[in-house]
């Protein structure tokens, strides 16, 4: 299960991110590394709530520092 | 869109402004919740629940009673509630830890903190808490009629980021919180106006919006969470946002991109040539030019009021140039929000317009600085912080600016050390450089903005890896936007001033 999340992370950021000098890892820091907006992890979240019908609480995007973090806090909603 | 001018009325306090509110509008529509599924509140059900609810905070022993934000219903009426028990309700952030809400419930003496389930992250033990949906089972006997209050009463505390590293609780009173409705300057929100609420209660900004939306007799309508507001502006069709200008950012990026991805980029950009031409010339025609475009936008108003931070002219212009007016608002917790606006008729592009009626605002030393009925009593029990903070009875805004020829006014800096977001969130440097200085690894730290984000810049005594530790630890105790983003280490120490302050 996580391992399915983590790739789909990965491959949504791959699509969004067009720049091939970004390699994109799990350990990759969302503002950091990709640069993202806050704008731009909402509209994440919003994606993966789509994808895998669940809500994400607000109080989780704290713990969402890299890919990893995203993928394992997602599985934990996931599986519950 | 009707913009209609809204008469000034001065209600003398917040309790005074919610009564008059609730007269002969009983089955008109205010509150519809869009958590809820779009559950509605007529004004009648308001003001029966609202006068419950007073019962109930009068009943308490709690003098001073904090509410965790979020955009419920059950969570306004408490809100309010609490003020017109004449007690002090003390907003605070959603989704905190309970380690970092103690020092707000200590500086702010709470004695009850009410809060929706799943709201705080872990257990406050520091004061009495309750769940809102069990405070509101309570039994308790409605008011039979409004109490009246003196202007000067203790109404609410607000937070903000001091400069010292400590958050100041702002003291502001029932005249304070009652202010909002002494704009003047034309507001689209007339009766039946929809507005979609969005921004947090904790901010004083956003508070103020929402009681200027119920004394205007607006349909107000609680957005289900940030996340889904793009989705919910389709849906409400609002007739006006209140923004911070990191949401103009998201809107104006799904505008380019619904461009972009209709191949029509050439055929707009050629209008908008046009159309700039012939407003030159006096005529404007962007209502019917960008009418197509606005409606496949879905959704997004004509009119967007944004404060809490700086707007680029740029991103004004954008806006503009398709017929969606951006009114820069200035104002600060210490003011009771709004110090000076922009408005249909006065609007220029990278100023924050003219000071409001009700405050004078005058440049000493290049800062800028308010007197005003809107001003604070004080920072709550921290008398030497009020005294800084004033310059005799003027407001010391630790913004730096100038009025044009014209009046308007314009923000060049700030003289105090505080970095301010685009979300509108204000973070002290200091408060951060205090949690880094815990870790043993780092001697010297001095934090900045950088592009938006958070960098620390630190001169180390220990491992890579302890401080990297360090700083992850402490990303996930604090709320997102203080996140540290970036930072680096440099081999030497930081230039000192004559006191060993670190020159910035």
């Amino acid at each position: 299960m996580y391992q399915e999340i983590l790739q789909n992370i990965i491959n949504y950021w791959k699509n969004i991110i067009d720049d091939d000098a970004i390699d994109i890892t799990p350990q990759s820091n969302l503002m950091d590394d990709l640069s993202l907006s806050s704008v731009e992890m909402l509209n994440s979240l919003l994606m993966l709530e789509d994808t895998y019908g669940v809500v994400i609480p607000e109080k989780s995007l704290r713990h969402m520092v890299t890919i990893e973090d995203v993928a394992r806090v997602l599985t934990e909603i996931v599986q519950k | 869109m009707k913009h209609k001018q809204v008469e000034q009325q001065n209600f003398g306090t917040v309790t005074e402004l919610l009564r008059q509110s609730c007269l002969n509008r009983e089955d008109q529509l205010l509150f519809i919740e869009k958590r809820k599924d779009g559950h509605r509140i007529t004004n009648r059900r308001w003001e029966q629940e609202l006068l419950e609810t007073v019962g109930k905070v009068r009943n308490l022993e709690a003098q001073h009673i904090g509410v965790i934000c979020d955009l419920t219903y059950q969570c306004i009426l408490c809100l309010y509630a609490v003020m017109v028990a004449g007690k002090v309700v003390v907003p605070l952030e959603a989704d905190l830890t309970a380690d970092s809400l103690d020092k707000y419930i200590h500086k702010a003496d709470i004695e009850l903190l009410l809060y929706n389930e799943d709201r705080i992250d872990g257990t406050v033990s520091r004061c009495e808490t309750l769940t809102i949906p069990e405070f509101l089972a309570r039994p308790g006997k409605a008011l039979s009629q409004w109490p009246t209050w003196e202007e000067g009463r203790n109404a609410c505390i607000f937070f903000t980021s001091g400069t010292e590293g400590e958050p100041n609780g702002v003291l502001l009173t029932q005249k304070n919180m009652a202010f909002v409705t002494t704009y003047g300057a034309e507001r689209p929100l007339n009766r039946n106006a929809r507005a979609l609420l969005f921004l947090p209660f904790h901010h004083v900004f956003s508070f103020l919006t929402l009681t200027a939306c119920i004394s205007d007799g607006c349909e107000i309508y609680l957005s289900g969470s940030i996340k889904y507001v793009s989705r919910e502006l389709s849906e409400v069709k609002p007739d006006v946002l209140v923004t911070v200008p990191m949401f103009n950012e998201l809107i104006r990026s799904r505008i380019s991109k619904g461009i972009h991805n209709s191949g029509k980029a050439g055929q707009i950009a050629g209008l908008i040539k046009l159309s700039n031409a012939l407003r030159r010339l006096g005529l404007d025609l962007r209502t019917p030019l960008f009418r197509k475009l606005r409606e496949s936008l879905g959704g997004i108003p004509q009119l967007l009021i944004t404060g809490g931070s700086a707007v680029s002219v740029e991103s004004i212009r954008f806006f503009d140039d398709i017929g969606i007016i951006v009114l820069q608002a200035y104002g600060m917790t210490e003011t009771s929000c709004s110090i000076s606006t922009n408005s249909l008729k006065k609007n220029r592009h990278g100023s924050v317009g003219h000071p409001r009626p009700y405050n004078q605002v005058r440049i000493k030393d290049s800062e800028i600085q308010v007197r005003g009925e809107n001003v604070m009593k004080g920072y709550y029990k921290d008398p030497q912080a009020t005294q800084r903070a004033f310059d005799g009875d003027w407001f010391r805004t630790g913004d730096l600016g100038y009025f044009d020829r014209d009046g308007y006014l314009f923000i060049t800096g700030r003289k105090k050390n505080l970095i301010i977001l685009s979300n509108g969130e204000n973070v002290s440097p200091e408060e951060l450089e205090t949690q880094l200085l815990q870790c043993d690894a780092i001697e010297e730290v001095v934090v900045m903005e950088r592009q938006g984000h958070i960098h620390a810049e630190i001169f180390p005594k220990g491992e890579e890896a302890v401080i990297r530790h360090a700083i992850d630890s402490l990303n996930h105790r604090n709320p997102v936007y203080k996140r540290i983003v970036s930072w680096e280490l440099r081999d030497t120490p930081f230039d000192k001033t004559s006191s060993l302050k670190i020159r910035r």
